[in-house]
């Protein structure tokens, strides 16, 4: 066995003497020309040279033999032929990887950055460094070594590696998505196992037997490969680090008080979706600590049924482990093992499949809320062209997961509800005009409050009926809750040169808008029960309070007739932010990073009993700032971070103390 | 087994016919001649003296290229020690069973055994070549190798590898070792490919057209230095070749391939033996020729009627005549060309 492999180091020798010469005559062409530099040089010996020389030199090791007519001496030496094969794919190796290391050694020398070879990162961020230097030519050697096998081996090389590469390039989500790691491996893996079989079944090679079975193996080990890929993604599905997840969002969804975790987590070093940091949602369990994935990775959660029993989420949509765009995705957490069911109401499950998911393959899909239990509105976009966007509102029925487009009054379809999405901010599809940012859900009174760069436009979901609000110029939208039977919305409105106002409105059940003037711009609604409280930003007098602190009340406030009670007041910074309190919660639980007014600036809760007016702070576990969600009446989940990790307590509004759940890697975000 | 003729006419009894070759006698075939039949019982060399186990065994091999069946169901058991002629015409698959018999390629159907294993299994190849040896027609050593590079690149690859005996061997048939394969003669590569196939002592030799488009000197030297000595030190040879004057001088058995079957399998000797040409003179012009399972060929020109006839024995050729108003008849023996010619020209006729 050395002895053949002598021989072929021997024939191999005097190829690569000939090519490392090559590189240097490369080399002095361009110092000749003074542009010898690690880019040019690298284009030239890494661009070119060096693939198309392994492709030549790899397809050549037995169809060589082939031609020349040395194939039949030896066939018949006593080795086995896969020995024989063995020989000749490590030689082909030893030349790929050979030659890649010697060219990488000239531009080094050049430039000891390798600079130009790192922007290959940007093209194709996982081939970098040994991959580049050693996996590209073992793919290019191991495609040679299955194109020699066959006729015009040379042009099937090229033919392959063309289609490969010109693939991956071409189609942007293979690129985007594939996981070179485990791609690369692989594709070896199957052309190797080509040529492997192809040669011990070629016979003399001068047949199309070897075509035959290196063909027929290609595909056998390609479709194997595919089942590993598809496998490999769905135990990827499956896989959860907690220590490596950073929390992106975490807290209860519209109205329920699902404890949900959604976060980062790093990508398995198996999974094939080529993102080193891909999105996963998880339920906690408010006792333990302990979480629960829901549905596969790469599933934000958005809105959750008012029972807590569906969740609907946008998630990747995969086909053979690539993302290709997006699903949207309804998950029955009882069928899961979320959650119990707080309805004993039967539903029909005829969408769902064993995993209790119901996909609802569209492209760009955002599930905006949930009607009622079995109606989801959500938005999809769907594209005329790369440029030219436009959104439909749709419902899905989870029961039997049909969705319908919206209909308008006068039976039109989508136009009334349809708004324009330009990407270039140039075309305008119809009478919106506009480019959907937002969308809310306005529970109370049941319409979708809809804004853009121009206008607020409230749309009924039920019947098309939509209102614009009279707002010249609305940048942004804010539902800020409810009073009585009206809910309330804020909106910045743009006046001259910087400046802006907040206005608020009132929105009834039936459509009726009303400019709310008494409200304060910057009112807060913070709770409904007993009676509407909400937090008032009180613009102080100049010089009174520090500039960098504001004046907050938390007044009670009647509707009816528009009188209102301070509770309490304290100063703030800037930014405060009010835990929505779920029916019958005790207190009021608000974070902000500066309160003062309790023996100094401290960063934590405050605590205030409407019924007392009690106010208390509650310290934070960490110096830094905590976000609170309700789970129930008594409970909060508490998120925040100290300098190297995230934290997820449970916070008891009456005792005050925090329970830490789980321990993260501090988010990114 | 020698046949007894006692028939005045008889002119040469054991002398190869002379003028066959000039003459080109086109012998037509003759329907229901059992030419595939052989010789009955005879030919296998368990039965013509060796009792030793068989080195080369292979039953009902079929090999087919697209829809041309090249051999279609051959079987042949070779003893130890047996010297073995393949002859066919070109494209009659001779080459197709020697690389099946080595393994290079595989059979559509049927078994072949070497040295008592199985050679159709790829597994046993490596093991097989270390005791069989296979040299081909064409030259495929690699031509920038000299003579004594190839040496050394084979002999870490058999267990019996002897460099002595190869020496001796190229020094005895002047392959000049020290010179590029490229730059050597015809004759020299093929001497050379002899050389290096016998240096591991095989116990079973292929050849493949070993003395094609070689001089009379060098397929002299390679048939009397090298066939023989193999044969006498009990190794079993199986050559295929042209030349049929020197295969019948060294083949104990000749094999005769045509239209993917054994038209021949008998030893050398029962061939002279046992075959005839019968020359006979007719009273009046021949209409019919006579069919017989015996008569392997006939022609006619005018009264003469020309026979080929197997198992020639006195009997038998009076009883082939019975009918016919015989003037006088010639009895003569055939060389292996003449039977090789009569056979598959007639074979190929009846294509």
């Amino acid at each position: 066995m050395i002895t053949l492999l002598l021989k072929e180091m021997r024939e191999l020798f005097w190829h690569f003497l000939l090519l490392v010469l090559f590189g240097l005559a490369s080399m002095c062409f361009l110092a000749w020309f003074k542009a010898l530099d690690s880019g040019a040089l690298s284009i030239l010996l890494f661009g070119f040279s060096c693939p198309i020389f392994i492709m030549i030199y790899s397809s050549q090791m037995v169809s060589g033999e082939v031609m020349r007519g040395t194939f039949p001496f030896l066939a018949t030496l006593p080795l086995s032929r896969h020995r024989i094969w063995l020989i000749k794919a490590v030689s082909c190796l030893f030349f790929a990887i050979g030659l890649s290391l010697v060219y990488g050694l000239m531009i080094w020398s050049i430039s000891p950055e390798m600079v130009v070879l790192r922007s290959y990162t940007q093209w194709i961020p996982q081939v970098t460094g040994l991959s580049l230097l050693l996996g590209l030519p073992v793919l290019l050697a191991a495609i040679g070594m299955f194109a020699t096998m066959m006729p015009a081996s040379t042009i099937v090389t090229f033919l392959i590696v063309a289609a490969l590469f010109g693939s991956m390039l071409l189609i942007p989500y293979v690129n985007q998505a594939l996981n070179y790691s485990i791609a690369l491996p692989l594709f070896i893996a199957i052309f190797f196992t080509s040529s492997r079989q192809a040669f011990i079944k070629g016979e003399l090679m001068d047949s199309w037997r070897p075509c035959f079975w290196g063909v027929g193996t290609l595909i056998i080990a390609g479709l194997l490969a595919l089942g590993l890929w598809m496998c490999l993604d769905l135990a990827a599905d499956h896989d959860f680090v907690p220590t490596g997840l950073r929390i992106h969002d975490l807290g209860t969804l519209g109205n329920s008080t699902l404890p949900i975790l959604s976060g980062n987590a790093p990508s398995a070093w198996y999974d094939p979706i080529r993102d080193s940091y891909i999105i996963r949602t998880f339920m906690i369990d408010p006792q333990t600590g302990a979480t629960r994935q829901i549905g596969p990775r790469g599933c934000a959660p958005v809105v959750v049924s008012p029972d807590n029993r569906y969740l609907a989420a946008y998630a990747l949509r995969r086909r053979a482990g690539l993302v290709t765009g997006s699903n949207l995705l309804i998950i029955d957490l009882a069928k899961t093992g979320g959650s119990t069911p707080n309805s004993a109401e039967s539903h029909s499950k005829s969408g769902f499949n064993d995993n209790g998911m119901v996909v609802i393959e569209e492209d760009d899909t955002n599930p905006i809320a949930f009607i009622d239990r079995d109606r989801l509105l959500y938005r999809r976009t769907a594209g005329l062209s790369p440029s030219l966007r436009f959104s439909e509102f749709c419902f899905a029925e989870v029961g039997s997961y049909m969705y319908k487009s919206q209909q308008a009054a006068n039976g039109s379809r989508i136009s009334e509800l349809c708004i324009a999405e330009i990407g270039s901010g140039t075309r305008v599809l119809d009478s919106f005009e506009s480019l959907a940012t937002k969308m809310e859900y306005l529970p109370a009174a049941g319409w979708v409050l809809v804004s853009d760069c121009k206008t607020v436009v409230l749309v009924n979901p039920q019947t098309g009926e939509r209102h614009h609000l009279p707002t010249a110029v609305a940048f942004n939208a804010w539902p800020i809750g409810q009073i009585a039977s009206m809910s309330l919305i804020q909106c910045e409105r743009h006046l001259t040169g910087s400046q802006t106002e907040i206005v608020s409105y009132g929105v009834t059940s039936d459509g009726a808008l009303a400019t709310l003037s008494w409200l304060a711009p910057g009112t807060v609604w913070i709770g409904d029960e007993p009676k509407p409280l909400a937090l008032v930003k009180e613009i102080p007098a100049p010089g009174i309070i520090p500039s960098s602190r504001t004046l907050f009340n938390i007044v009670r406030l009647d509707p009816q007739t528009h009188a209102s009670e301070t509770l309490t007041a304290f100063l703030a910074s800037e930014y405060i932010y009010v835990c929505p309190p779920v029916p019958g919660s005790r207190y009021l639980m608000l974070q902000c990073a500066g309160f003062v007014n309790f023996g100094g600036s401290q960063t934590g809760t405050l605590r205030f009993d409407p019924q007392t007016s009690q106010k208390d702070m509650l310290p934070s576990p960490v110096h830094s700032f905590i976000s609170l969600r309700a789970i129930d009446r008594d409970r909060y989940l508490a998120r925040g971070s100290d300098d190297e990790k995230s934290l997820v307590w449970i916070l008891d509004a009456t005792t005050g103390k925090y329970r830490q759940i789980l321990e993260s890697q501090k988010s990114f975000y | 087994m020698n046949t007894q003729i006692n028939n005045e006419n008889i002119i040469d009894k054991q002398a190869p016919a002379s003028s066959t070759s000039g003459d080109s006698p086109s012998f037509s075939t003759m329907p229901g001649s059992p030419l595939q039949t052989s010789f009955g019982t005879v030919p296998h060399a368990t039965e013509t003296g060796s009792h030793m186990a068989p080195s080369v065994c292979f039953s009902n091999l079929t090999k087919s290229f697209g829809r041309h069946r090249v051999l279609d169901g051959v079987s042949a058991t070779i003893p130890t020690g047996q010297v073995v002629g393949l002859l066919g015409r070109n494209g009659t698959g001779k080459t197709t069973l020697l690389r099946m018999l080595y393994g290079l390629i595989a059979a559509d159907h049927g078994s072949v055994s070497l040295l008592g294993t199985d050679a159709t299994n790829a597994s046993a190849a490596p093991e097989l070549r270390q005791k069989v040896a296979f040299v081909s027609e064409e030259c495929h050593l690699y031509p920038w190798m000299t003579g004594h590079e190839t040496s050394r690149f084979l002999a870490p690859l058999y267990r019996n590898w002897d460099q002595q005996r190869f020496t001796t061997l190229a020094d005895d048939l002047e392959v000049p070792l020290d010179r590029r394969i490229s730059a050597m003669s015809k004759g020299a590569r093929r001497k050379l490919m002899l050389a290096l196939a016998m240096a591991p002592k095989p116990q079973v030799l292929l050849l493949d057209e070993p003395l094609a488009g070689l001089d009379a000197v060098v397929c002299e030297q390679i048939l009397s230095t090298l066939i023989r000595s193999l044969a006498d030190a009990g190794q079993t040879v199986l050559l295929s070749s042209h030349e049929l004057a020197l295969v019948e001088r060294v083949a104990d058995r000749i094999l005769i391939l045509a239209q993917g079957k054994f038209l021949i399998d008998a030893t050398t000797d029962e061939l002279r033996h046992s075959m005839r040409r019968v020359i006979v003179q007719l009273s009046e012009a021949v209409t019919t020729l006579p069919t017989h399972p015996l008569i392997l060929a006939a022609k006619s020109r005018g009264a003469e009627l020309e026979l080929i006839v197997r198992d020639a024995s006195d009997t038998n050729v009076r009883s082939l005549l019975t009918n016919l108003q015989v003037r006088t008849t010639r009895i003569e023996g055939l060389s292996l060309r003449d039977i090789f010619t009569a056979t598959t020209a007639s074979k190929e006729e009846e294509r």
